[in-house]
C-alpha cells in the first residue's frame, strides 16, 4: 500500500482546521459588533484573541511545512519598519493594556529594511503570544541598524528563558528546542527559520536569546543582513 | 486613530455587495472627502471613470459577472482614465496577489484582503497617500514629459534620504530608459545589485539586456529570478520572450504554460501561448489557449478578436473542422457587441473554407473582409494580413492579395523575416514570380519615399523634409523607419532654430510610435536622447 507522508496529512488537516477557525473568528467578530454589554464584549475579545492565536499558530505550521518541502520562497522587499511594527502589533496593544502590560516601540521613522513581512510578522506574533503569558508589566521593542545589519530586539520583565533553553542555544544544539514545556520551543524554532530565510550576498539572518531583558527578563534579537 | 484627511479628494468605491460597499463608505466618510461615488460593477465603474477624475479608487476584485477588479484597473490605466497620482486599491478575498495578477504593468497601489478593520483600511490608504505625496513633484515632471527634471528630482530625493526609496529608485531607472540613456540605466541597476540582490532590480536589468538584444545575459537574469521564486510570473513571461527571440520555441511554450498555470487570466499571455504552440504543432494546447484568450478578453481592454483565426487554425490542424464552424458561429453571437467581431469572424471563416476546400464560400467571406476593411480601416496585425493573403491566393484573388501585401510591406519593409513569409505564401500558391515582383515594387516605393525625405534633410531643407515625412507617416503609421526619420528631421530643425516648442511633442510622439512597432530598434534610444538633450537645454 502506498502511504502518504505523515507531515502532508498533518498539513492538509491543519489547513482544513484553519479554514473552520477563520469562519469561527468571523462569527465572533459579527457577534461582537452587535454586542453592547461591556462585560460580554470584553469576553468576546478574549475569545477573539485566542482564536487568532490558534490561527497564527496554524499559519506558522503551514509556513514551516512549506519551507521544509521547499515550497516557500522568501519575498523580501524594502519595508518601512515603523509602519510594519505598528501593523503587526495592532492586535496586541489593547490586549496587553487589559493586563496592564505596557508596550513601547523604539524605531526611527526613517528606518527601512529588506524583510519578508509574512515571516517576520509570524516571528513577532509568536514572541508576543509567549509574552502574553510571561511578561509582568513591560515590553520594550527596539529596531535599529548596526554594521549594515538590521536588529529587532524584544525585551520583557518576566522570569527570563529557562536555563535549558538558553543552554541548548549556547551549546550549539541549534533548533533543538524543547517542545514539551510550553510553546516556547516552536516559537523559537519558527523565529530561527524565519531569520535564516533572509539571505543577502552570502550572509544570512539569525536570532539570539538571553536573559538581558528588563530586570533579568527575556531578550530576543532577530538580526537580518 | 490617525487623523487622515481626504479633503478635496474624490473617491470611487466599486463593489457589487451592498453591505460591503456601504461599509467602505462608512469607513471613509468621516475622513471628509469631497465626494464618494459608488459603482456596483465594471460597466458602471468605467462609465464613471470616463466622466470624472477620481483621486482614490477602492475596487473589489470579484464583481460577479463582467469585468473584475484587475481588468478595471488595466482599462483605467491603459486608457488614462485615472491620473498618474490617483490611488487604486484592490480588495481581495484571498490574501495572495498572484491569484489575481493580470498584466504586470498594471499593479494596484495596494491589495487589502477581506475581512479588514476600519483602521486597517485607513492605514493602507494613508500609506498609499504618503507614498504618492512624496513622489508628487517627480510625478508632475513626468506628466509634463520633462524627464530630465524628473531624473534630477529623483537624484535629489535619493541624496536627502537613502532608505525607503524603492519607488524612487524604480522611477529613476524608468526615466533613464525614457531618456534614451539605456547604458546609464544598465549601470544604475548593476550598482544597486552590488549592494543587494533585489528581485525587481534583477528584473529591470534583464529587460534592459533584452532591449539591447543581449539575450543570453537577459536569460541569465530571468532564470536566476525564477530559481529564487518559481511563481514569479513576470520573470517567466520575460524568459519565454527571451527564448522566443533565440528560437527555442519548445522551452518557450513550457514556460508560458507554467506562467499560465499560476496566472491564467491574462489574454495577452494566453494569446502568446496560442501563437507559440501553433508554431510548435501543439494544436491542442493552442486551441485551449486561444479559447481562453477570447473568453478572458471579453471584459478586458486587451481582448483581440483576431484570436478567432488562431483558434480556427488550431482546430483545423486537429481535423476538427465541424467544431470550428460551430465555434466561430457561437462566438460571433457571444461577441456581437464587439465591433471587430464581424471582420475577424469573416477572416476565420475564410481560413476554414480555404482549408476545407470550399473555395466559393471562401471567396464570399473574403468579399465581406474586403468591404469591412474599407468601411472601418483597422490596423491589421502582420499575422492577420498573412492569413488573409493566403486565403486570397487560394481563391486566386490576386488583386486583393496585392492590396494587403502592399500595405503590409509599406509598414514593415525592413522586416526580412516577414517579407520571406509573404514570399513563401506566393511560392506555395505557385506564384513566386508575382510575389517577388509585388514585394520588390512595394519595397522600392517606400525606399524611394524614405530616401527622398532623407535627401531633403541632408540638403538642409528641413521644413520640407518634415512636411514630406509627416505626409508619409500618415500613409504608413506602422513604418518604424519613417517615424524615426520624421522625428530625426524635426530634431535637426530644433537644433538649427533653437526652437523646440513646435516639434518636440510631435517628434516624441513619432518616436514612441516607432518604438512600439519595433521595440528593439536602437535608433529610438539615440533619437530620444537627442530630443531630451534639446529639451533639458531649453529648460
Amino acid at each position: 500500500m502506498k502511504t502518504i507522508d505523515f507531515s502532508t496529512i498533518l498539513a492538509s488537516s491543519v489547513h482544513d482546521v484553519k479554514n473552520s477557525l477563520t469562519l469561527l473568528i468571523n462569527k465572533i467578530d459579527e457577534i461582537s459588533a452587535i454586542t453592547a454589554d461591556k462585560k460580554n464584549k470584553s469576553e468576546l475579545e478574549q475569545l477573539q484573541y485566542h482564536g487568532k492565536r490558534i490561527s497564527s499558530h496554524l499559519i506558522q505550521l503551514l509556513v514551516l511545512y512549506r519551507i521544509e518541502q521547499a515550497h516557500y520562497f522568501a519575498n523580501i522587499t524594502e519595508t518601512g519598519i515603523k509602519d510594519f511594527l505598528n501593523e503587526s502589533l495592532e492586535l496586541y496593544f489593547p490586549l496587553f493594556a487589559q493586563k496592564n502590560i505596557s508596550i513601547t516601540i523604539q524605531c526611527a521613522d526613517e528606518l527601512y529594511w529588506y524583510i519578508d513581512r509574512e515571516l517576520i510578522n509570524g516571528a513577532i506574533t509568536n514572541i508576543m503570544n509567549n509574552l502574553y503569558a510571561h511578561a509582568q508589566s513591560a515590553i520594550e521593542i527596539t529596531a535599529y541598524t548596526e554594521n549594515n545589519r538590521f536588529v529587532l530586539q524584544i525585551k520583557d520583565d518576566g522570569n527570563g528563558y529557562p536555563e535549558e533553553v538558553l543552554h541548548s542555544r549556547t551549546s550549539g544544539q541549534q533548533k533543538n528546542f524543547s517542545f514539551t514545556s510550553s510553546n516556547t520551543g516552536l516559537g523559537l524554532y519558527f523565529s530561527e527559520i524565519a531569520a535564516e530565510m533572509h539571505q543577502n550576498n552570502g550572509k544570512s539572518g539569525a536570532i539570539t536569546i538571553s536573559n538581558d531583558g528588563i530586570n533579568g527578563g527575556g531578550c530576543i534579537s532577530i538580526d537580518l543582513p | 486613530m490617525n487623523i487622515l484627511n481626504l479633503k478635496n479628494m474624490s473617491v470611487l468605491i466599486i463593489e457589487d455587495f451592498d453591505k460591503m460597499r456601504l461599509l467602505v463608505r462608512d469607513i471613509l466618510s468621516p475622513l471628509m472627502p469631497e465626494k464618494i461615488v459608488m459603482a456596483r460593477n465594471g460597466k458602471e465603474a468605467i462609465e464613471l471613470l470616463e466622466k470624472q477624475r477620481f483621486d482614490i479608487v477602492f475596487c473589489d476584485y470579484k464583481l460577479g459577472g463582467g469585468k473584475d477588479g484587475q481588468q478595471i484597473l488595466e482599462e483605467a490605466r491603459h486608457r488614462n482614465l485615472i491620473g498618474y497620482n490617483a490611488i487604486f486599491i484592490i480588495i481581495t478575498a484571498e490574501n495572495t496577489s498572484t491569484m489575481v495578477m493580470g498584466a504586470i504593468d498594471y499593479l494596484p497601489d495596494d491589495y487589502i484582503s477581506k475581512p479588514f478593520t476600519p483602521s486597517e483600511l485607513q492605514n493602507r490608504l494613508e500609506k498609499a497617500l504618503r507614498k504618492k505625496s512624496s513622489l508628487k513633484e517627480i510625478a508632475n515632471a513626468i506628466k509634463d514629459k520633462n524627464y530630465s527634471k524628473a531624473t534630477a528630482l529623483c537624484d535629489q530625493k535619493l541624496q536627502e534620504k537613502p532608505g525607503g526609496q524603492t519607488e524612487i529608485l524604480k522611477t529613476k531607472g524608468d526615466l533613464l530608459y525614457k531618456l534614451g540613456r539605456i547604458d546609464d540605466a544598465e549601470d544604475f541597476y548593476k550598482s544597486l545589485l552590488d549592494e543587494r540582490n533585489i528581485p525587481w532590480v534583477r528584473q529591470a536589468l534583464g529587460q534592459i539586456y533584452f532591449q539591447k538584444g543581449n539575450y543570453s545575459q537577459a536569460q541569465l537574469q530571468f532564470e536566476s529570478l525564477i530559481k529564487d521564486s518559481p511563481a514569479n510570473v513576470i520573470a517567466l513571461d520575460w524568459l519565454a520572450a527571451t527564448l522566443e527571440k533565440q528560437g527555442e520555441l519548445d522551452r518557450c511554450q513550457k514556460l508560458l504554460e507554467q506562467a499560465i498555470e499560476k496566472s491564467p487570466k491574462s489574454p495577452v499571455r494566453q494569446r502568446k501561448l496560442g501563437e507559440i504552440a501553433l508554431q510548435n504543432g501543439a494544436y491542442e494546447v493552442a486551441e485551449k489557449a486561444y479559447e481562453y484568450a477570447i473568453m478572458e478578453g471579453k471584459h478586458s481592454c486587451f481582448g483581440d478578436m483576431s484570436d478567432l483565426s488562431g483558434l480556427t487554425k488550431s482546430m483545423i490542424n486537429q481535423g476538427k473542422t465541424e467544431e470550428a464552424f460551430k465555434s466561430i458561429e457561437s462566438l460571433q453571437k457571444d461577441f456581437k457587441n464587439n465591433p471587430d467581431t464581424r471582420l475577424h469572424a469573416a477572416i476565420a471563416s475564410s481560413i476554414l473554407c480555404r482549408e476545407t476546400n470550399e473555395l466559393d464560400k471562401c471567396s464570399e467571406y473574403l468579399k465581406t473582409v474586403s468591404s469591412l476593411i474599407k468601411s472601418q480601416p483597422e490596423n491589421m496585425s502582420p499575422q492577420t494580413a498573412l492569413d488573409v493573403t493566403q486565403s486570397c491566393l487560394a481563391v486566386d484573388n490576386l488583386e486583393m492579395a496585392g492590396d494587403i501585401v502592399k500595405q503590409l510591406v509599406s509598414n514593415h519593409f525592413e522586416n526580412e523575416h516577414l517579407l520571406n513569409q509573404v514570399r513563401d505564401l506566393y511560392e506555395k500558391a505557385g506564384k513566386l514570380e508575382e510575389g517577388n515582383k509585388l514585394i520588390q515594387s512595394s519595397k522600392q516605393e517606400i525606399v524611394k519615399i524614405n530616401n527622398e525625405g532623407v535627401k531633403l534633410a541632408k540638403d538642409g531643407k528641413l521644413e520640407q523634409s518634415i512636411d514630406f515625412f509627416i505626409q508619409a507617416a500618415k500613409g504608413m503609421p506602422n513604418n518604424a523607419t519613417i517615424n524615426f526619420n520624421a522625428a530625426y528631421s524635426m530634431i535637426q530643425q530644433m537644433k538649427k532654430t533653437g526652437e523646440i516648442g513646435k516639434y518636440l511633442p510631435l517628434s516624441k510622439q513619432l518616436l514612441e510610435q516607432g518604438h512600439k512597432i519595433d521595440p528593439q530598434n536602437q535608433k529610438y534610444f539615440q533619437l530620444v536622447k537627442l530630443a531630451e538633450d534639446l529639451n533639458s537645454q531649453a529648460a
